[in-house]
C-alpha cells in the first residue's frame, strides 16, 4: 500500500514555540509603535467616573487595596486613575481620603501609588488624606473598619497612633464614610458581606477574569460601578484626560485579542477540515 | 535603571520555560517564591513592631491587636512538645468561630436576601428587557442540561441543547476575561522590556536563544 505523501510537519513542541513567539511579537509591536486605536468608554466606567465626580464637598472616601503585586499591571491603571480623580476632589472640594491595604503587598502598592503616581502637593497628610497601611485580619478587618473604626485602626502605616491623626478622630464606623471603594484580584464576597449592608455607594476596581463572578452583586446594585481590569483603567484615563499606563497597554490588549480570535478560527477550521476528511 | 534591568532579566528567565525547561527558569521560580515569602515575613514583622511591640514598650498591654497577636503566638505552640501543643487549638477555635460569625452576619443580606429580590422582566429600556429574558432562559435551560433524572428527549432534550449553547457562551466570555487578565501580565512586563535599558537584556536573550536553536539543529 502506498502511503500518502506528507509535507514537512512541525512537532507539537515547535508549534507551541511558534505560537508563543507570535504572542510576544503581537504584544511587542504596538508597544514599540503605538497604533492609537480608539478607546470607547463603556457605560460602567462612565458610571464609576460619574459616581466619583458626584462625591459631595467634605465627604469621606474609604478605599481598600485588596490586590497583590502579581496583578499590578492589570488593576494598577484603574487604581491609579481612580485615586488621582479622588485626590483631585480632595484638593477641590475638601473630600477626605482614607486608604488601607488588605495584604502586605497591597500596602506596598498603596505607598507606591501615593508617592510615585499622585500629586499630593498642597495637601496635608492626616488632615486631607491618610494611609493606614496593611490592616491584618482579612474579612475581620473589613468588618472592623466599618463596625468599630477606632478599635480596628490603632495606627497608620508609619505607626502614628490614630488618636494623633486629626481626620481619624471623628470617625467611628461605616456611617462616617460617604463612598467606599476597593480593588480586588479575585472574589469580592468578603467586601460585599461587610460593606453592602451599609447601603453606601461602593466602587470596585477588579481584574477582568473576576468580572463574571461579581455580576450578581453588580446586577443587584450592591456594587455601584466597576472598572474592568486594564481596559477599565484605560477608559478611566481617557475620561480623566490623563493618559497613563492603561492607555499604553490598550493597543497591545486589542492586538492580542485579535490574535487569539484568529488562532481560535484557524484551529476550528483545521479541526473541521480533519473531521470532514474523516481523520 | 537597575530596577528595569533586573525586571528584564527575571522576566526573560521566567519566559525561557516557553522555549524549554532550563535552570534559569527554575532559579527565577525559586526566587519568586523566596522573595515573596521574605517580603511577607518582613512586612509581618514590621506590622508587629508598630502595632504590638511599640504599644508594649509604652506599657499599653491590652489592645485588640495585641490580643490577636497573642492568639497568633499561641498557634506556634503546635510546633512545641505535646504537653503544650494543645494551646494552639484555642486560636484555631477563635479563628473558626469569629470567621463563621462574620460570614454568617453578612451572608443573609447581600448573598441570600439580596439575590432573591426580583424585578419585573419588563424594564423601561427594551435592551434590558431582552437581557432579562435571556437570563431567565439561560438559567432554566442550563438547569435542564444538568437534570439527569429523566432521559434528554423531547422538550427536555431540546432545552438541554439550548442550555449547552448558553454555557458555551458563558465559558467563552470567561475565556475572554482570562485572556485579558493573563495577557495583562505579559503586556505590563513588555511595557518595560521593550524600552532601553531592558531591551538590551532581551536582545542578549534572543541571541542566546538563536544560538541554541542552531546548535540543536546541528546535533540533530
Amino acid at each position: 500500500m502506498k502511503s500518502a505523501k506528507k509535507g514537512p510537519t512541525l512537532s507539537m513542541v515547535n508549534q507551541d514555540r511558534i505560537i508563543f513567539l507570535l504572542i510576544f511579537v503581537t504584544v511587542a509591536v504596538p508597544m514599540i509603535a503605538p497604533l492609537g486605536l480608539p478607546i470607547p468608554v463603556s457605560p460602567t466606567t462612565a458610571k464609576f467616573f460619574d459616581t466619583v465626580e458626584d462625591i459631595p464637598e467634605g465627604s469621606t472616601v474609604l478605599w481598600c487595596t485588596g490586590i497583590g503585586l502579581s496583578i499590578w499591571y492589570n488593576t494598577g491603571p484603574g487604581e491609579i486613575a481612580a485615586l488621582k480623580h479622588i485626590i483631585g476632589l480632595v484638593r477641590e472640594r475638601g473630600v477626605k481620603l482614607i486608604v488601607f491595604a488588605q495584604s502586605a503587598e497591597g500596602a506596598t502598592i498603596v505607598r507606591r501609588i501615593l508617592t510615585e503616581y499622585l500629586d499630593l502637593g498642597g495637601l496635608t497628610y492626616g488632615e486631607d488624606y491618610v494611609d493606614l497601611g496593611w490592616i491584618p485580619g482579612g474579612e475581620a478587618a473589613l468588618a472592623g473598619v466599618v463596625a468599630d473604626f477606632q478599635s480596628t485602626v490603632e495606627t497608620d502605616h508609619a505607626g502614628t497612633p490614630a488618636s494623633e491623626i486629626p481626620m481619624l478622630i471623628e470617625i467611628s464606623g461605616g456611617d462616617d464614610f460617604d463612598v467606599l471603594g476597593f480593588s480586588s484580584g479575585g472574589m469580592i464576597d468578603a467586601w460585599m458581606r461587610q460593606w453592602a449592608p451599609l447601603k453606601k455607594p461602593i466602587l470596585l476596581n477588579i481584574i477582568a477574569i473576576s468580572v463574571p463572578l461579581c455580576m450578581p452583586y453588580i446586577d443587584k446594585g450592591m456594587v455601584t460601578a466597576y472598572l474592568n481590569g486594564q481596559r477599565g483603567g484605560a477608559e478611566y484615563e481617557k475620561l480623566l484626560m490623563q493618559p497613563g499606563m492603561g492607555t499604553s497597554f490598550i493597543d497591545a490588549q486589542s492586538m492580542i485579542h485579535l490574535y487569539i480570535v484568529a488562532m481560535i478560527a484557524v484551529v476550528s477550521i483545521w479541526s473541521l477540515g480533519r473531521r470532514v476528511k474523516g481523520q | 535603571m537597575i530596577e528595569e534591568i533586573l525586571l528584564a532579566v527575571l522576566a526573560v528567565m521566567a519566559w525561557s520555560v516557553l522555549y524549554k525547561q532550563n535552570p534559569l527558569f527554575r532559579v527565577a521560580e525559586s526566587m519568586t517564591v523566596g522573595l515573596t515569602l521574605a517580603f511577607v515575613v518582613y512586612t509581618g514583622i514590621d506590622v508587629l513592631g508598630k502595632r504590638v511591640f511599640a504599644p508594649w514598650s509604652q506599657g499599653v498591654w491590652l489592645t485588640p491587636t495585641t490580643v490577636a497577636a497573642l492568639l497568633g503566638f499561641m498557634s506556634w505552640t503546635r510546633l512545641g512538645p505535646r504537653s503544650i501543643s494543645w494551646i494552639s487549638r484555642w486560636p484555631l477555635a477563635c479563628l473558626a468561630g469569629i470567621g463563621t460569625g462574620l460570614a454568617v452576619k453578612g451572608v443573609v443580606g447581600p448573598q441570600i436576601l439580596g439575590q432573591l429580590t426580583t424585578k419585573s422582566l419588563i424594564a423601561s429600556d427594551p435592551l434590558t428587557s431582552v437581557n432579562n429574558v435571556i437570563i431567565v432562559a439561560a438559567t432554566v435551560t442550563t438547569l435542564c442540561y444538568f437534570t439527569f433524572s429523566y432521559r434528554h428527549t423531547g422538550v427536555l432534550g431540546a432545552s438541554a441543547r439550548v442550555g449547552r449553547v448558553f454555557m458555551m457562551l458563558g465559558f467563552g466570555a470567561t475565556l475572554g476575561g482570562f485572556v485579558m487578565t493573563a495577557m495583562g501580565y505579559l503586556i505590563g512586563h513588555m511595557f518595560v522590556v521593550v524600552k532601553p535599558p531592558a531591551v538590551y537584556v532581551v536582545a542578549v536573550a534572543l541571541a542566546v536563544l538563536g544560538a541554541d536553536v542552531i546548535r540543536s539543529r546541528r546535533i540533530m
